[in-house]
């Protein structure tokens, strides 16, 4: 190597301004990773998780309620009715599978460009994925009405030879949901297998035994096994990475196929993916920061991780706002007064600017403060660094991320060309307690999670610290290094 | 090294076999370290020693132990694959058949008649470009399945019991010890000079790894 | 410095080079000669192939400094061996201003709406403070934008060269971070610029039809022709010698990964653009396309869809491909070409239309008895070459004269070990 024997400089005496902070802090052994997320399984649970998985299980319990209600009497429980037949239901779809999108982006996305600090926070983040798709899930089933006949969405042969139309955007959903949830489930059990193994040979209890050692299908770590398994991982990863953004980029197809204006334009696809991806690491962070304090894993997830968070929510908030941006800009320059009436009738027009406000002026004005404005805040790094301000701005995103959809879905539907059929939507009691339902379902099983499963991805930790490198003892990767060891130890 | 008079064929070993009352035939010889470094420095010295039944066993996977240990690439990619080009055969055939417009000859049977075509959106019977999200997704969903499938069968996995769960040490496999594991079935096996060669390598504890009793 | 280390100091040394230098000076200055011919004889002709062979080297810089600015923003670690040819290739936009006053000075050939009086067009008339050239007015906005699109380009790309030399000379630290601070605030601006610039230059050849993903669409196959240029400079100045024991097959292999990632994000947005399109089938956005699937442009449209993404996704997509530099280059070479022809798809037909438009009074006149324009066809032009020798020929001058003046990689870049040392 040319810098190999003789380097060509003397290191800079301030090359430490560069160094980057370690992945795991104090200098944490293989031995303590094991030991201190493994005891959050293995111990009795404390007091504050027994009274949050009550409370949240009993809001849980809200989504069969109103969903028997639905059931038993029929869809019109729901506030949605024309012209706002879309409404809270598909809302509340789009905004729950949005979130879902950062634990697939955390996991494949940044396991492709080999961002090491992933490792601490993927396993959580892909729990989220799938509570929150199962949350997503039960809003289309249900809207469908007769839910008995729910099996039309599968292509099952029968009597009639009913088939699916395999050229409508719902049906895309369909295959593209399932799809993301199967996969979702399956590369987060790929990755589970290894923790389990390891809980499993800690286990102290005949019924861990048994349980954790069926649910890590006799995995022992044979480098012969972790050979296909990494091979695998890349795989489930390199298809996850196309499949995230399949799912939003379908779920844009529902609006943006039509000739709806506001919901017909091309930059849909991108522009859903990166509101998900947005929309779903501020909801990370809202859980991940409490569970990091709750459970003392600050030098696991580190401040560091916390301000790369808060990089690519900046980062995606303001691509968000750049599609807000196009939108308007070219719904003026198309010169289409049917899509300027969208934008700036049904949704600017705020009143005290406009003689005649938009009647859901608060909905977009909510929206832009929430996705565009609140993310700035974390140009600065004081913002970034401390763990309450970011859970506080990060809520802002999670309520935006909500609006947004709202506002896609009931300011282009309210008022379209024919105002003796403009009308307004409210939601009724049912779509509020249903909402709030899915929100109990998804703390709840996310406490669940918490308290069954590793929550911190442990091998994968354990293989980012330095000692995991099998050079580590001979110096570091070769001589080339040396300008930067001479400084860095 | 290795005297070649105390190789043995499996058979022959398998016959010649200590049993004891208390343990089964025995499965192969453990060696414990405490370091990735160590463990690849002694899988490097075990490939270059000609052993072929044997593994290392990690908490996670070592960088560049594939080629410590003499392994080449994985082939499950392959499978992945072969996955791929399922999915997006059955997506095709599932679309086509359903809602294609087509007749087929009589003589095939009634219950094939499957196809329905129906004019929704102006777009053709058989569209292909609003046919490509379910080929799409169906490939993905395919090349996940065909992925964990080929995971499962290559590392013949699930299974309840391993003959190293038998070493109780070998517990910390998945916590901060690494393990080489050599089996009693390799050629260059021997019970007297394969537990010194790998205590040479500077492994910490070294044992003996007994099948289950039968 | 000492004596010493300027021998050390690896650099680009044109002598070496053999002919490329002259090859590159000779075919621009022929290629820029028979332009200039061209708009004598044929200005319209050559208004339009100048344009395009333009907006190819623009594209290419352009992605560059993407590229540059990612490596900052990410605070990348494998770049550094390569990042001075993005950084060589980002820095000719002060030369590449100047080739863009050609195009100003022949827009009103191109873009139909400057010679369409006021009054005359609803739509137009609409967006005339946007689209404010010819005669719906002096053009202050629409020339106003261009210069302040050119000033950040160069300005970034000249801040991103020179503290990366002077980085050179001492190996500060903190410049790496100066620089890397300086990308967060720059992304923006990046986005807004060629976003907008994709709107002036090329969405506005059809000043009717508009589409929100434009910008995305341009900056894709700018990203991605980019990656494939680097590889290409990289591994011939990997060949050649100049980067012995610093770049390696694993710098190929990462090159390679994003490539075929933004082959793929190519594909994406290019897809979802057409589908939408085509699904909602609303006249004013589907006309873009049924222009370009109209006799023999249709079948440029096939090449774009194959040769675009399946013919370099089929090549990229096993790992040996990537560690392959001949593999590797051919893709390059796959991708660099589609690149070209896809900004001729976008770009060409639009003369066609116009001379129809002219020649039929109307749109509706023009495609009354087919129900597309007969006259669309795919007519490859000298000019077109001419134009792109010219212009590709210059900037390759000017690129290997700029990359013999600094070393050919960043040699105190305090991320550069851990660049060498790569390991995928």
């Amino acid at each position: 190597m040319a810098h190999g024997t003789a380097p060509l400089f003397e290191p800079h005496p301030d090359l430490h301004v560069v160094e980057r902070a370690p992945l795991v802090l104090n200098g944490r052994s293989m031995g303590w990773i094991t030991e201190h997320v493994s005891q959050i399984v293995e111990q009795r649970a404390k007091s504050w998780w027994w009274w949050a998985v009550m409370i949240t299980g009993f809001v849980a319990c809200l989504v069969p309620l109103a969903l028997a209600y639905l059931v038993s009497t029929g869809v019109g429980v729901w506030g949605n009715n024309q012209p706002v037949s879309w409404a809270w239901d598909i809302t509340n779809f789009v905004f729950w599978i949005g979130i879902g999108h950062a634990g697939t982006l955390i996991s494949a996305i940044l396991f492709l460009t080999r961002q090491k600090w992933r490792t601490s926070i993927n396993r959580s983040a892909e729990a989220m994925t799938i509570f929150a798709v199962i949350c997503a899930a039960i809003f289309p089933v249900f809207h469908v009405g007769r839910i008995w006949f729910a099996w039309f969405l599968f292509p099952i042969p029968n009597s009639n030879v009913i088939w699916q139309n395999f050229r409508s955007p719902l049906l895309w959903d369909v295959f593209a949901v399932s799809t993301y949830f199967t996969v979702s489930l399956l590369f987060w059990y790929v990755g589970l297998v290894p923790d389990l193994a390891t809980i499993r040979d800690r286990a102290t209890t005949k019924l861990r035994k048994v349980v954790y050692g069926a649910l890590a299908l006799g995995w022992r770590g044979s480098n012969r096994n972790w050979r296909h398994y990494e091979k695998a991982y890349l795989v489930l990863a390199g298809i996850s990475t196309p499949l995230v953004l399949s799912v939003h980029s379908v779920v844009s197809f529902d609006f943006a196929t039509s000739v709806i204006p506001g919901w017909h334009t091309t930059i849909f696809p991108p522009y859903f993916v990166a509101g998900a991806i947005f929309g779903g690491f501020a909801m990370v962070l809202t859980l991940l920061i409490p569970a990091r304090a709750l459970y003392g894993l600050h030098d696991l997830i580190t401040d560091k991780h916390i301000d790369n968070m808060c990089k690519i929510v900046l980062l995606t908030g303001t691509i968000v706002g750049y599609a807000y941006m196009m939108e308007l800009f070219i719904a003026w320059y198309s010169g289409n007064p049917f899509e300027q009436w969208v934008f700036f009738r049904n949704r600017i027009a705020a009143p005290g600017f406009s003689d005649q406000p938009a009647p859901y002026w608060w909905a977009y004005w909510s929206m832009i403060g929430c996705n565009v404005i609140a993310p700035q805040f974390f140009w600065f790094k004081f913002c970034r660094q401390h763990a309450v301000v970011v859970w506080i701005i990060v809520q802002f995103p999670n309520i935006g991320m909500w609006f947004e959809r709202f506002v896609i879905i009931a300011t282009s539907l309210h008022r379209d060309y024919v105002p003796s059929s403009w009308g307004y939507f409210t939601p009724t009691i049912t779509d509020i307690l249903l909402f709030v339902g899915t929100i109990g379902l998804f703390v709840f099983l996310f406490l669940l999670f918490v308290r069954f499963l590793p929550m911190i991805t442990i091998f994968e930790v354990k293989a980012v610290l330095p000692e995991a490198d099998p050079h580590h003892d001979h110096g570091g990767h070769g001589h080339a290094k040396e300008p930067q060891a001479a400084q860095g130890h | 090294m290795g005297d070649t008079d105390t190789r043995k064929s499996p058979k022959q070993r398998r016959d010649t076999d200590t049993m004891t009352e208390t343990q089964g035939r025995l499965f192969g010889v453990g060696a414990e370290f405490s370091s990735a470094s160590q463990v690849y420095a002694a899988a490097e010295k075990c490939r270059d020693h000609g052993f072929k039944r044997w593994d290392v066993h990690t908490p996670f996977p070592v960088h560049g132990m594939d080629d410590a240990m003499g392994l080449g690439p994985s082939r499950l990619s392959f499978f992945s694959l072969m996955g791929a080009c399922t999915g997006v055969t059955v997506a095709f055939l599932l679309i086509f058949l359903t809602t294609a417009d087509y007749k087929l000859p009589d003589w095939v049977p009634m219950w094939l008649h499957q196809n329905y075509p129906l004019i929704v959106n102006g777009k053709p019977f058989f569209a292909f470009e609003p046919s490509i999200p379910i080929f799409f997704e169906l490939a993905i969903l395919c090349t996940a399945l065909f992925t964990i499938g080929a995971l499962l069968a290559m590392n013949m996995l699930p299974r309840w019991n391993h003959p190293c769960f038998n070493w109780d040490r070998f517990a910390k496999v998945t916590d901060d010890k690494f393990f080489i594991v050599i089996e009693a079935c390799d050629p260059k096996f021997s019970e007297l000079e394969t537990p010194d060669f790998l205590k040479s390598l500077g492994a910490g504890a070294v044992e003996m790894i007994h099948e289950d009793k039968e | 410095m000492s004596e010493t280390s300027h021998k050390t100091i690896p650099k680009f040394d044109p002598a070496k080079a053999g002919n490329l230098p002259k090859l590159f000076l000779g075919a621009g200055a022929l290629g820029l000669l028979g332009t200039l011919a061209g708009f004598a004889v044929a200005p319209k002709q050559a208004a339009f192939s100048y344009l395009w062979a333009f907006v190819y080297a623009f594209t290419l810089c352009a992605g560059s400094l993407f590229w540059v600015l990612l490596h900052h923003a990410v605070d990348a670690d494998w770049t550094v061996v390569v990042r001075r040819f993005l950084e060589k290739v980002a820095g000719l936009f002060p030369y590449l201003a100047l080739l863009f006053l050609p195009v100003v000075f022949s827009a009103p050939m191109i873009y139909e709406w400057m010679t369409v009086d006021p009054g005359t067009d609803v739509l137009l008339d609409h967006k005339a403070v946007f689209l404010d050239g010819g005669r719906n007015g002096a053009g202050f906005f629409y020339y106003g934008r261009a210069f302040f699109y050119f000033a950040f380009f160069m300005g970034a790309a000249t801040l991103y060269k020179k503290f990366s030399v002077a980085q050179d000379a001492d190996g500060n630290p903190h410049l790496t971070n100066k620089m890397r601070h300086m990308a967060y605030g720059m992304i923006p601006f990046f986005a807004a610029s060629i976003t907008f610039f994709a709107f002036d230059y090329l969405m506005a050849l059809d000043y009717h039809w508009f589409s929100t993903m434009w910008g995305v669409y341009i900056f894709a196959g700018s990203a991605q022709s980019s990656m494939a240029l680097l590889i290409v400079i990289s591994n011939a100045c990997r060949r050649a010698g100049y980067l012995d024991g610093v770049m390696s097959v694993e710098h190929n292999h990462i090159m390679g990964k994003l490539l075929f990632a933004f082959t793929v994000f190519w594909a994406y947005i290019t897809f979802s653009q057409y589908f939408l399109i085509y699904y909602a089938n609303i006249p004013e956005e589907t006309w873009f396309f049924h222009h370009r699937n109209t006799n023999s442009w249709q079948w440029l449209s096939a090449v774009l869809v194959f040769g675009h993404f399946l013919l370099p996704f089929c090549l990229l997509i096993t790992q040996p491909a990537k560690r392959d530099g001949r593999r590797l280059f051919w893709a390059c070479g796959v991708v660099l070409t589609m690149h070209l022809l896809d900004l001729y798809w976008i770009i060409m037909p639009q003369k066609q239309i116009n001379e129809a438009l002219h020649a039929a009074g109307s749109l509706q006149a023009a495609v009354a008895k087919t129900g597309s324009i007969e006259s669309l066809h795919l007519a490859p032009h000298i000019l077109d070459l001419c134009s792109l020798l010219g212009v590709v020929g210059i900037m390759g001058w000017l690129f290997l004269k700029s990359l013999a003046q600094d070393a050919i990689y960043p040699v105190r870049d305090p991320r550069l070990p851990n660049s060498i040392n790569l390991k995928n």
